[in-house]
């Protein structure tokens, strides 16, 4: 298969050779955004520019280098070890190059090689390359660069071919009727997965390089006409100005996206299915994809977005809306029933009804500690079973789980130290915390914050914690769109797609962007 | 460079909404009614006429400098010194009405809630998080206020629809049976709570331009009117001559109403009541300290709410410790002349003098 | 330095809400007894209560199984003092734990104390913010502490049952609904006497039961007496809260029918002036047949449902006369709020005749008109009786 796919390569290669002969060379690589621009031309000598690079490359076992003579000329290809597919290297470079007969009237080094780059060496992705960085940074992606005595250029191959996770599905956001793919760690085919679901030449991509030492390329994802000049440029500016000596996950560089990166919650969404990604993208919203992250960033970003799932747009609208309004009540659920179950019990038990009053005064009557103590301690035992659950194997995983949900549980009730209610309060919120995990963190703060305000100052403690957060909510905004709009401020157009999901006939008209929702100062060039 | 905040005409209705929906009905015991309690039914809609009436003055003034909200038109219209006088006026006008508003929730939370915790414990932390409201900004008073207004209204229809079968028609009967004395005193009741309009004015110029003042005060007056009816017409009905000595019919009425199980619904009232409370003061510290950041002290903001909030909750304890003064004064003769002067006599005076300096400035051209 | 800002204002707001956490008062239900029925005696110049409070100290026990098989425990606390609320305070002298008044089922008022302080024992639970204004009130003949204290097969009887005695009044219609709303709305409007639920132990075929025994009429807020059953749905007739019960005809040929109620209105007018003030009081109502013992035979048609018609409305206007009877008449006690329908219908009227409404209650002169409609008959369309032989 894999000589099928040189084979083909070689022919696709020669047919846009002889299509675009009269166009001429492959265009010279600009220096990229973000980077140094530090800029050494290759020299002429062979012998020099491998001292340069075996003297920078020196104590890096990785760094290999195949010596070769073709037309009486020395030349030498490097890469890094296990980068480069080496079977197709071999076919479509070593072995043309090892066979080489230059045609007649090809006398100087140049030509030669102008020769070698234009005709005689077949590879899809090949590229020059002019500046000692750049060599470091190809090979250091997987590229083999070719270097000949004389020339001061080099010819860079795109054969990578190291191993990378395949393409699974992923296991963060897994939905009942959108696809199996998941983004995988290498930028390119990350790429490749948008960019074959949106067959539109408007959908852009621009890479940078962010991290100092690392130097990881990030790309910059929008749609050309949905997408507001005035926020990308806002990202762009944004990016330039990262200054981070390493970025090994799309969380580090997350915070810089973000308008307020002290509140819990994130103005910046991520996500690892590239078909929410897509989606997100066609409302002229912006994403970058991080390399070596499966997770990429999408902004601007806004509340209502944690609520929305692919599933919701696959079933139809009514199950659909059904599951949206589940979600929000069990958002809302997660975070105050501890909280209301604290404050009614211990402060306004008048408000109970009698029967329930009852059950609860047995259960209570039973257990030496007080309800908020309860509450905390059941919740943090929780949260310790499930940070045990993350990081075991899978097989000690279902132990933990087992010990914890059942045995922790039940003889905790029997042995009189929790009531049974507060068990099932447990229970009630850790399974409405699983329906949005994008909310997880903010929502286990947030429980967090109302069960110790319930247990100081009972129902108005949780009334003014509601009142604080809904002021910290409507007062964040995301890249100048509110982040509770099209809640509030309202829109009833822009509402057809938060708490119902609208038929497909009213969703496909007039397409609602994420600038504009109800509230959003952005200066809009398009409309 | 900072954009200005705004917000649209409906959530400004909305902001207002909340103001004067939830407190009208605590000064209605200081009114003594007994048995013509539904004289009060007649005042309500005589208060809705008197409003427009009142309006007049203000709603030409914005209308003759849209976008400018009535300090700004007088610092246009009279110049630096009388303006700055003015926004001090406003400010302590606004201010005063916050300490109301915060001494009758300390007087709810002590009869209600929790009867044994000090008023300065309760009050605090409503200062804290109304100045944190304050701190954030109109727009997000203004989003949160939408929100807030649609939970009362819910919570309003829910109780409402619980009472229905409960309702007496018959409590309706005979109005004005003891002369005008009630009826007037409850428009005087209702004239005092309704000085939203003084609140429209000062927000005038954060609402999107294009949107005609008179049709958001009317949309605003029309509105609270008719849940205000409505809710006057259940505590009468439902509760009779004993909600008239009541001081939260509101909470009455939420304590009455049964849905299966829950025996009382009055939590829910809390909800909203305490809601509303937070972010009417929000709403009224904001405007206080706008009104003086007009006058060019832009740099204090902080300081400036800061100060108001302690201010604020200073006099909520006097008025806490001493509830019927509170009351005496909210359906005072004495109280409508002042709220008169704000809202009727200085928005008169600016215009005034506008025609005039529009006279004289005509003339000057005319004789050049 | 905006990191020193964000350390103050962090520092400060955990500070303030920790330092103040001690200022709400955190009670645990632990420490609270629910109050399920309270009684309110006077003797010897003191309020005398009665607290039946449900004891969880004794029913809840540790560990699950127990939580879920256990009856209440009734516990009895006595307490005296000079007013309502100093005789609550008292409890506590005897009951370790802080009472909740949320979930009292039944307030019993002794007789004693409604025969002077009636009014005065409402401001107590008008003023307090954990008793509903739907709650039940009862008046005992005789002392409430022994309605509180009756012993069923050597168990206390919980409020529970005499709440829901109370709310079966829906079958019988022989004793009113009074609610603490209710009365309170009376006593504020002062033109409505009110009319309470009464409560007495009674012996029933040798055993003493407590029963629900008719209405107890407040004039001026004393207790003026008591109505029999027969007058207490007199009174329901009246003001149109017949809903359900059962009435017996008599036919003139032999036999006796007993309906069921389903339904019933009334409707009071006013006519007449100061001197002779008139009252129309017509009464509609709906009844089933729900049991036919003759033993004449006879076949319900049409006509027969007429008759029957009647023959009922006839027994109805009777309840009402003697309603009126006892009440208006005998106590003086304007219960069934003619005085209100006057000064609503008729302010005019009111105002002459409404200051000295005692004396002129008597000159009422009473048009009543009872309109009764037989509607379903069941399943047999004759009266099961022993046919006799055809001969």
């Amino acid at each position: 298969m894999v000589i099928s796919v040189a084979v083909s390569a070689k022919s696709i290669l020669k047919y846009f050779a002889s299509k675009f002969s009269e166009i001429g060379t492959v265009k010279k690589s600009s220096p990229e955004a973000g980077s140094a621009t530090e800029y050494t031309q290759l020299k002429r000598s062979l012998l020099d520019n491998m001292t340069y690079l075996q003297g920078e490359f020196d104590g890096c076992a990785d760094f290999v280098s195949k010596e070769l003579t073709t037309c009486n000329r020395k030349a030498i290809i490097i890469s890094i070890d296990n980068m480069v597919d080496k079977l197709t290297l071999t076919q479509s470079v070593l072995t043309p190059l090892s066979k080489a007969e230059p045609p007649m009237g090809l006398m100087t080094d140049d030509d030669i090689f102008n020769w070698f780059r234009d005709s005689l060496l077949s590879s899809a992705d090949e590229k020059e390359v002019f500046s000692f960085e750049e060599v470091e940074s190809h090979i250091m992606s997987g590229y083999a660069v070719f270097l000949m005595d004389g020339v001061n250029r080099g010819l860079a191959f795109g054969l990578q071919g190291f191993k990378y996770r395949s393409i699974d599905e992923p296991n963060q956001e897994t939905a009942l009727r959108g696809s199996r793919e998941g983004f995988v760690e290498p930028l390119r085919i990350n790429m490749m997965l948008v960019r074959r679901r949106i067959k539109n030449p408007n959908l852009k991509f621009e890479i940078y390089k962010v991290g100092n030492e690392s130097k990881t390329e990030i790309c910059l994802t929008y749609i050309n006409g949905v997408v507001e000049e005035e926020i990308l440029n806002e990202v762009r500016h944004r990016i330039k100005t990262i200054n981070i000596d390493t970025v090994f996950a799309s969380g580090y560089i997350q915070k810089n996206f973000q308008d307020c990166p002290y509140s819990i919650f994130s103005t910046v969404g991520t996500t690892e299915r590239p078909d929410t990604f897509c989606g997100r993208i066609n409302e002229g919203r912006i994403g970058i994809i991080v390399d070596n992250t499966p997770l990429a960033l999408t902004m601007p970003f806004l509340f209502i977005d944690n609520f929305q799932n692919i599933d919701d747009y696959a079933v139809g609208p009514y199950y659909a809306t059904f599951t949206r309004i589940l979600k929000y009540l069990a958002f809302f659920t997660s975070i105050l029933v501890p909280g209301l179950y604290v404050a009614i019990g211990s402060f306004h038990q008048a408000y109970i009804p009698s029967q329930l009053l009852y059950t609860l005064a047995q259960a209570e009557e039973a257990t030496p500690f007080p309800l908020v103590f309860e509450a905390l301690l059941m919740q943090i035992v929780y949260e310790m079973v499930r940070e045990a659950g993350l990081r075991l194997p899978k097989q000690i995983g279902f132990a933990i789980n087992i010990v914890g949900a059942l045995i922790i549980g039940e003889s905790a009730v029997s042995a009189g130290l929790i009531g049974a209610p507060m068990v099932i309060i447990v229970a009630i919120t850790a399974t409405t915390t699983l329906i949005i995990p994008t909310l997880y963190e903010s929502g286990v703060v947030l429980r967090f914050v109302f069960i110790i305000l319930a247990g100081m100052a009972g129902m108005y403690g949780i009334i003014l914690g509601i009142a604080f957060l809904g002021f910290h909510l409507t007062s964040i905004k995301s890249y100048e769109v509110p982040y509770t709009a099209p809640i509030s401020p309202f829109n009833a157009r822009a509402m057809r797609d938060v708490v119902v999901r609208a038929p497909w006939t009213i969703l496909s008209k007039r397409k609602i962007a994420a600038q504009d929702m109800p509230g959003s100062n952005v200066d809009k060039t398009q409309s | 460079m900072e954009k200005k905040s705004y917000i649209s005409a409906y959530q400004a209705v909305m902001l207002l909404f909340v103001g004067r929906i939830m407190f009208s009905s605590s000064y209605q015991a200081a009114i003594q009614a007994e048995n013509s309690f539904q004289d009060l039914l007649i005042s309500v809609v005589i208060t809705f006429i008197l409003n427009f009436i009142v309006a007049i003055p203000i709603l030409s003034l914005l209308k003759r400098y849209p976008q400018n909200d009535i300090i700004e038109g007088g610092i246009n219209i009279s110049g630096r010194g009388f303006g700055s006088f003015l926004a001090i006026l406003y400010s302590l006008f606004f201010i005063f009405n916050a300490t109301v508003i915060a001494g009758n929730f300390e007087n709810f939370f002590t009869a209600t809630i929790v009867p044994e915790v000090k008023a300065y414990f309760s009050g605090l932390l409503l200062i804290i998080v109304c100045l944190y409201g304050a701190v954030k900004g109109i727009e997000s008073i203004a989003r949160f206020g939408s929100v807030v207004a649609v939970i009362y209204i819910l919570t309003f229809i829910l109780i409402v629809s619980c009472l229905i079968q409960r309702i007496d028609w018959n409590e309706l009967r005979p109005l004005l049976y003891n002369g005008p004395g009630i009826m007037l005193r409850g428009v005087i009741m209702n004239y005092n709570m309704s000085i939203q309009i003084v609140a429209l004015g000062i927000l005038m110029s954060n609402i999107v331009p294009g949107k005609s003042p008179f049709k958001t005060f009317a949309a605003w007056n029309i509105l609270s009117t008719v849940i205000f009816f409505i809710l006057e017409l259940m505590i009468i009905t439902v509760t009779g001559a004993y909600g008239a000595s009541d001081i939260y019919p509101v909470r009455l009425l939420a304590s009455i109403a049964q849905i299966s199980v829950f025996e009382r619904l009055d939590i829910l009232d809390m909800i909203a009541w305490v809601l509303n409370i937070i972010l009417t003061l929000t709403l009224y510290i904001y405007l206080a300290v706008a009104c003086l950041l007009k006058i060019g002290l832009n740099k204090h903001r902080r300081l400036l709410i800061f100060v108001s909030g302690v201010i604020v909750l200073l006099g909520s304890l006097y008025f806490s410790s001493d509830f019927p003064i509170l009351q005496s004064i909210m359906v005072s003769g004495y109280y409508s002349l002042i709220n008169t002067i704000f809202i009727v006599i200085i928005p008169l005076v600016l215009l005034i003098i506008d025609t005039v300096k529009g006279k004289v400035l005509q003339n000057a051209n005319k004789n050049a | 330095m905006p990191n020193l800002k964000r350390i103050c204002a962090l520092a400060f707001a955990l500070i303030i809400p920790l330092s103040f956490s001690g200022c709400m008062p955190y009670q645990e239900l632990k420490e609270e007894s629910i109050v399920e029925g309270m009684g309110i005696d006077y003797g010897k110049n003191a309020y005398s209560v009665t607290f039946q409070i449900n004891d969880m100290q004794q029913s809840g026990g540790s560990g699950k199984e127990d939580q879920k098989n256990n009856k209440p425990q009734i516990k009895i606390v006595q307490s005296t003092g000079a007013s309502l609320f100093e005789a609550v305070r008292n409890a506590n002298l005897q009951n370790g734990r802080k009472l909740l008044f949320s979930n009292i089922r039944a307030f019993v008022l002794g007789e004693e104390v409604c025969k002077d302080h009636f009014a005065e024992l409402l401001d107590f639970m008008s003023r307090n913010d954990q008793i509903e204004p739907t709650e039940k009130i009862l008046i005992a003949k005789g002392k409430a502490a022994d309605i509180l204290t009756f012993q069923e097969n050597d168990e206390i009887l919980p409020a529970v049952n005499i709440e829901q005695m109370a709310k079966r009044y829906i079958e019988t219609s022989k004793i009113p609904n009074s609610e603490l709303l209710d009365v309170l709305k009376c006593v504020a409007s002062g033109m409505v006497d009110p009319a309470v639920t009464a409560i007495s132990i009674e012996n029933v075929s040798g055993m003493d039961t407590l029963m629900v025994s008719g209405t107890a009429v407040i004039h001026k807020n004393k207790l003026a007496g008591f109505l029999d059953h027969e007058q207490s749905r007199g009174f329901m007739w009246i003001t149109g809260r017949v809903r359900g019960g059962t009435i017996q005809s008599k036919l003139p040929k032999g036999g006796t029918v007993t309906t069921e109620i389903v339904d019933s209105q009334s409707k009071i007018t006013v006519g007449g002036d100061e001197k002779a003030p008139i009252i129309n009081i017509s009464v509609k109502n709906k009844t089933n047949i729900t049991e036919f013992s003759s033993t004449v035979g006879y076949v319900i048609d049409s006509d027969f449902l007429d008759q029957l018609g009647d023959i009922q409305a006839k027994e109805v206007k009777a309840e009402i006369e003697k309603a009126i009877q006892q009440a208006l008449y005998n106590y003086g006690a304007d219960i069934f709020g003619f005085g209100q329908r006057i000064y609503r219908d008729k302010p005019e009227l009111w105002r002459k005749i409404g200051k000295d409404w005692d004396k002129n209650l008597n000159n009422i002169q009473f048009r009543i008109s009872v309109q009764s409609d037989v509607d379903h008959i069941g399943l047999t369309n004759q009266p099961t009786h022993s046919a006799k032989p055809s001969s």
